[in-house]
Formats: C-alpha cells, sequence, structure tokens
C-alpha cells in the first residue's frame, strides 16, 4: 500500500488501511513517546492517543509533508502537553498536601531504565535519561529525536519546523548543557 | 583525559547503541478497546479556554465600568447636592410654611 493509499483509506474510514497505519507507526510513535516520557505505560497512553488523534484528524492532513512526518509532530506534542500537565498537578500537588486526585500519589519518574540500553551502559543511561528531562523543551526533543528515535538533522527539522542548521544548534546546546549538568553531579 | 572528563563522556555516551523499543504486545487491540470505549468528543465551543478567558476579561471589564460610572456619578450628585442643599431646605420650608421663625410666633 502507498502513502496516498493510505491516506484515502484512512479518511475512507477503512479498517484494514488504519491497521496498516498502525502496524507500520507504532513503534516509532511508541518509542518516541518514551524517550520524552520516560515511563512504559505513560508513553502506551500517549501512542494510543496519538492514533486516536491521526483517525479522527486525517482528513484535516494536507500532505505538504510526509505522514510520517506528520505523526511524529502530533506524538511530540501530545508528550510535550503530557508533561506539562504532569508539571501543573506537580504543583497543584504541593497545595494539596501528598495526595493528587482520587488520593492516588502523582507519579514521580524514578530513574528509567529504557529497554534497549546496552546492559553496560543502563547506569549512564538513567542519568542521561535523567538529566535529558531537566533539558529545555526544543533541546529534549531534539536531542531524543536525534539520539532515541535516529532521525537524521533534515528529519527533525521537518518534525520541528526549522531550519537543519537550527537543529544543529538546538543538539550542540542539549550536548554542552548535559555536560554541565554532568559535572555538576556529586562522583 | 582526566577522571571528570572521562566520566562525563562515559554518561554522554550512555545512549550508543540504543536499540529502539517495540510497542508492547496486543497494542492495537487495546487501541481498538480504547476507541470503542471512548467516543468522539465534540469540543463544545463555549468551553473552550479562549472562549472562558474572553468572557471573564469581559465582564471584569463591565465591573469596572460600572463601578467607575456609579462612583463618578455619587461624586457629581454629592457635589451638587451640596451646592443645592440651602435652597432645597428653604424651599421645603417655605412650601411647608416651617421658616424658624415661625416657631417663636
Amino acid at each position: 500500500m502507498t502513502e496516498q493509499e493510505l491516506i484515502s483509506g484512512l479518511r475512507n474510514g477503512e479498517e484494514p488501511a488504519f491497521r496498516e497505519l498502525v502496524s507500520l507507526f507504532q513503534d516509532r510513535v511508541f518509542n518516541t513517546a518514551l524517550g520524552l516520557l520516560r515511563h512504559p505505560t505513560e508513553a502506551e497512553d500517549i501512542a494510543q492517543e496519538v492514533f486516536i488523534q491521526v483517525y479522527r484528524s486525517v482528513r484535516q492532513f494536507k500532505g505538504d509533508s510526509l505522514l510520517s512526518t506528520w505523526i511524529y509532530r502530533i506524538t511530540v506534542t501530545k508528550s510535550l502537553e503530557h508533561l506539562r500537565s504532569q508539571k501543573r498537578k506537580k504543583r497543584f500537588s504541593f497545595l494539596s498536601s501528598l495526595f493528587g486526585e482520587d488520593n492516588r500519589p502523582i507519579h514521580e519518574p524514578g530513574d528509567f531504565d529504557h529497554p534497549g540500553v546496552l546492559h553496560e551502559k543502563k547506569e549512564d543511561a538513567a542519568i542521561l535519561f535523567r538529566l535529558i528531562a531537566e533539558l529545555p523543551e526544543n533541546q529534549q526533543i531534539a536531542f531524543v529525536l536525534n539520539k532515541v528515535e535516529a532521525l537524521s538533522y533534515r528529519e527533525i527539522a521537518d518534525v520541528l519546523t526549522i531550519s537543519e542548521s537550527a537543529v544543529d544548534s538546538l543538539l550542540q546546546r542539549a550536548k554542552q548543557n548535559l555536560r554541565k549538568k554532568i559535572a555538576a553531579l556529586p562522583p | 583525559m582526566d577522571m571528570k572528563t572521562e566520566r562525563i563522556e562515559r554518561i554522554m555516551g550512555g545512549l550508543d547503541g540504543l536499540q529502539k523499543a517495540g510497542a508492547p504486545d496486543f497494542f492495537y487491540t487495546r487501541l481498538m478497546g480504547r476507541m470503542q470505549q471512548e467516543p468522539e468528543r465534540k469540543q463544545v465551543w463555549i468551553l473552550k479556554p479562549a472562549f472562558i478567558t474572553t468572557a471573564l476579561g469581559v465582564l471584569l471589564l463591565l465591573n469596572i465600568f460600572s463601578f467607575m460610572e456609579i462612583r463618578s456619578a455619587g461624586s457629581k450628585q454629592e457635589s451638587r447636592s451640596r451646592h443645592e442643599q440651602p435652597a432645597g431646605i428653604e424651599s421645603f420650608a417655605r412650601a411647608y410654611n416651617m421658616n424658624t421663625q415661625s416657631l417663636y410666633e
């Protein structure tokens, strides 16, 4: 099935087209969300929301970018929205004691263990993921798309609708900040 | 390379050779289940944050405007009544034949 056939099938609400789309993109969407959220259950939840959004708004997809770029964009946006809402909840939880809604403790991501990390690098990767979360949003996205999802500068530039040189500068700044943060860690 | 730089570079390389994570098993089944459970929510325009903020802003402006109007009207009336009071009392006394002298007559 070509991309055009896939899009037209989705626009007609055909189930096989949707199944094909999910099977083509589920790993990419999940891996990107996982890199940004550092929590498998939340990443799956966001990945589901991404496909629901794609299904419901595919008629608005003008086709001026690749389908994959559009889906990555939705994934990044949804993941960031989720992170922001978590931050908001955390701020409010300060006022409403240690418990969140329904008296459940608000999820505090601890050290994240990505399933694809090499065994001997697990400890370093956990530290790195923790520090990536402290970076400004744009640097975080660029770094995760490059290092976790292995996208090229061109692909990242398309997702973020910026130039390739802007991506390069974002990644350089991200690396600089990470180095500073690592240097400031206790030995 | 000193120990500190070595440590920085080692941690920076923590994601080297990373394998991409795959979506969990039965992802599609769970997705379909969720789609059937959650019917498409039509966004009610009146509940959109932009509308709510604008409406609150308009209400606030109306409140400030009415408050200022009431205050200025009040101060105008007060100054007018301050000027008109003697004449008002005199005319009242005249109308009811209640001038001060009449009490001692």
